[in-house]
């Protein structure tokens, strides 16, 4: 706590001026990767037709002088796919964040309360079960819907009889239920006649964004402006309540209240990222840490400057899974681990800072 | 995932008893093989095979309760006459229909040994990737059954497996027919397809994330067989997640789908970026039984032969 404090942004000081820098070097490198994201791909097509075929799509000016192939590539597949990897990243890194203080644990992430397990019983069951309800949207819908019950349930769950909701019971409840759920998942996996729907179920659960189209931006774009808005406005409930339930009383935040408001905005956003990409582990744990080394603790900082971190994380480590072994992919949750981990444990090393929760 | 390293020795080991079976069974019962022994009989028992792990099984008579872990090698048993005799099957079997009423004692996984020692059984037939040389020695004892361990790997080797599985269960004479019905069905499929060009085919395995059928699978064959060239031939991987930007650029001439994943012919033309595929575009997209080409079984043929229809419909008229 005296750490957290110590750093000289737990009460209601104006966000010094040098993290507008910071901020604005994230912004020009997120710009940089969808950038540079969209001209790197397993097919090369020349960055010259790239921007060519946005701006013909976006404004139809320019005669298509590139083959029909190309144009579909860059505007089809692309441009959805690296956008949606870079809403997904800031979704769950911005999760991870409030989750993190919510639950005051380092050990939080999107997946904490059951959102992962919830999600693969509702996609295991389109894929294994054939549940078929709204045709394409069908493993969506069902990711979400099973997303949310997970958290409904937990946070039921998590409630003491006496109507608290303390961090402690919310982990275990949220341990609880995970192992519950994803003990369906096993069940009904064992109990598919097919290898190749194990081996989808496989490639789900570890996260893809090669099923992004446009349409799927509209839904986790608003989710994520709306959610990050909301969040930054209770930026000071959100910097009190990592500090230590104490203290937060104590700067007037009902602590029980505000929680339960921050896990159901977070199961939602959670919920949304979750239907479109499967489950890609480590952004939304890592992230946060990371950008705490770097910026500190204030939340006002650290919500942007995650979502940001979070999003051109996200497009690089898709990068790597569309063109590493191509012209094969390789699940995208696998990248953000395997790269992300040793740089976590290289800046760790390095840095001394508090983490969330530690210390509170 | 799997991998070619891992099953190249079982497969040499495999093809090696085939080819040796194969020597012993002449029409007028010449010599037997290094790997057959034993009285050439009328019955043609005792009899000793080696398997696709390399095991050495002899069967003192002809076996009488059989169980089969995998529906290719039920629908074999089916096939050459040995349906009476099959006691336990997977969850997965579905054909002929008949197969309905045999009792189920495992799945693709592998057997429950409680029910395979309640059937009393005298036969197993393995034919899976994790089925090892020491899980057979493990299922054998425990089970106190004979195993026998099959891997067909490709769709030649399947018609092979048809004709070791007949001699196991003593319908030598049955599996020859078989066997030989099957090689001259797909001599007549490759001679149609003999002079045609080879158009280019994408085989989708699963639509999100998407997945086809590379290098190793059944399917990659099958597609070889009847006058295709799979464009994920250079996968390395049978079954691989796969890339939509190559699969736009490479412009396969034909798309098929296994209908076993629920996709529709209108599903598949939707989606993003897939109007300017040609195949889309000059209505070449097929759905097609993807259980006739996924089991090494009497029907492996029938799947060739869908391929070779969907790809070739002028040879085919």
């Amino acid at each position: 706590m005296d750490e957290t404090g110590g750093k000289g942004e737990g009460g209601g000081k104006p966000v010094a001026s040098g993290f507008s820098g910071v901020l604005l070097a994230l912004l020009a490198g997120l710009f940089a990767s969808v950038t540079l994201a969209t001209i790197v791909g397993p097919v090369w097509i020349s960055p010259l037709t790239v921007w060519k075929v946005a701006l013909h799509e976006a404004t139809g000016f320019l005669r298509p002088d590139w083959s029909a192939a190309e144009g579909q590539i860059v505007w089809q597949i692309r441009f959805p796919r690296v956008l949606l990897a870079a809403v997904v990243g800031a979704g769950l890194s911005v999760v991870g964040t409030a989750l993190q203080a919510a639950v005051r644990n380092p050990l939080a992430d999107p997946f904490v309360l059951g959102g992962s397990s919830g999600a693969s019983v509702g996609a295991v069951l389109v894929i294994a079960g054939g549940v078929q309800f709204f045709g394409i949207y069908s493993l969506s819908v069902a990711a979400f819907v099973g997303a949310s019950v997970a958290f409904v349930l937990v946070l039921a769950l998590a409630r003491s009889p006496g109507g608290h909701t303390s961090p402690l019971r919310l982990i275990l409840a949220g341990v609880a239920a995970s192992y519950a759920l994803s003990a369906v998942t096993s069940f009904l996996v064992l109990r598919a006649d097919d290898p190749e729907e194990v081996r989808s179920v496989l490639f789900w659960t570890l996260g893809s964004l090669g099923g992004a189209r446009w349409e799927y931006l509209t839904l986790p774009s608003a989710a994520l402006i709306g959610g990050t808005a909301l969040l930054l406005a209770q930026s000071r409930s959100l910097n009190a309540l990592l500090a230590g339930e104490e203290t937060a009383v104590t700067l007037g935040v009902e602590t029980d209240g505000f929680r339960r408001r921050l896990l159901i905005l977070c199961g939602l956003l959670t919920g949304t990222m979750v239907a479109v990409s499967g489950t890609i582990g480590f952004v939304g744990l890592m992230v946060p840490h990371t950008v705490r080394l770097v910026v500190g603790a204030d939340h006002r900082r650290v919500l942007p400057a995650a979502a940001l971190s979070g999003a051109i994380l996200l497009v690089w480590a898709d990068v790597v899974a569309r063109t590493a072994i191509s012209p094969e992919e390789m699940p995208v949750g696998v990248v953000t681990s395997l790269a992300g981990a040793p740089f976590f444990l290289w800046l760790m090393r390095r840095k001394r800072g508090a983490f969330g929760g530690e210390g509170g | 995932m799997h991998k070619k390293a891992s099953w190249t020795l079982p497969m040499l080991l495999f093809l090696f008893s085939l080819s040796a079976a194969c020597s012993g069974d002449g029409p007028a019962g010449g010599p037997s093989g290094a790997n057959t022994s034993g009285p050439e009989e009328a019955s043609g028992y005792p009899l000793t095979i080696t398997d696709a792990v390399g095991r050495e099984v002899t069967f003192d008579s002809r076996p009488k309760r059989i169980v089969s872990m995998a529906p290719s090698v039920t629908e074999t048993l089916f096939a050459v006459g040995a349906a009476n005799r099959v006691v336990g099957v997977t969850t997965a079997d579905d054909y002929p229909p008949e197969v309905e009423a045999v009792e189920r004692v495992g799945d693709y996984r592998g057997p429950n040994v409680e029910k395979v020692l309640s059937l009393n059984t005298d036969l197993m037939i393995l034919s899976f990737d994790g089925a090892t040389e020491g899980y057979a020695e493990d299922m054998a004892e425990k089970t106190r059954t004979k195993v026998v361990v099959l891997n067909p790997k490709t769709v030649d080797a399947a018609i092979s497996s048809v004709g070791l599985v007949a001699k196991l269960v003593g319908e030598r004479e049955k599996g020859r027919v078989v066997e030989e019905r099957l090689r001259d069905e797909l001599g007549r499929i490759g001679e149609k397809v003999a002079g045609e060009p080879k158009p280019t085919v994408f085989y989708e395995v699963w639509g999100d994330p998407l997945q086809t059928a590379g290098p190793g699978s059944f399917i990659d064959d099958a597609i070889r067989l009847a006058g295709g060239t799979n464009v994920a031939a250079d996968t390395g991987d049978a079954y691989p997640e796969y890339s939509k930007e190559t699969l736009l650029q490479r412009d396969p001439d034909y798309y098929l789908a296994g209908r076993s994943s629920g996709v529709t012919v209108e599903e598949i033309s939707g989606r993003p970026g897939y109007p300017a595929l040609g195949a889309v575009k000059d209505g070449r997209v097929t759905i097609v039984n993807d259980d006739l080409v996924v089991r090494p079984g009497p029907r492996i043929v029938e799947g060739v032969r869908e391929i070779a229809e969907a790809i070739h419909p002028k040879a085919f008229d």
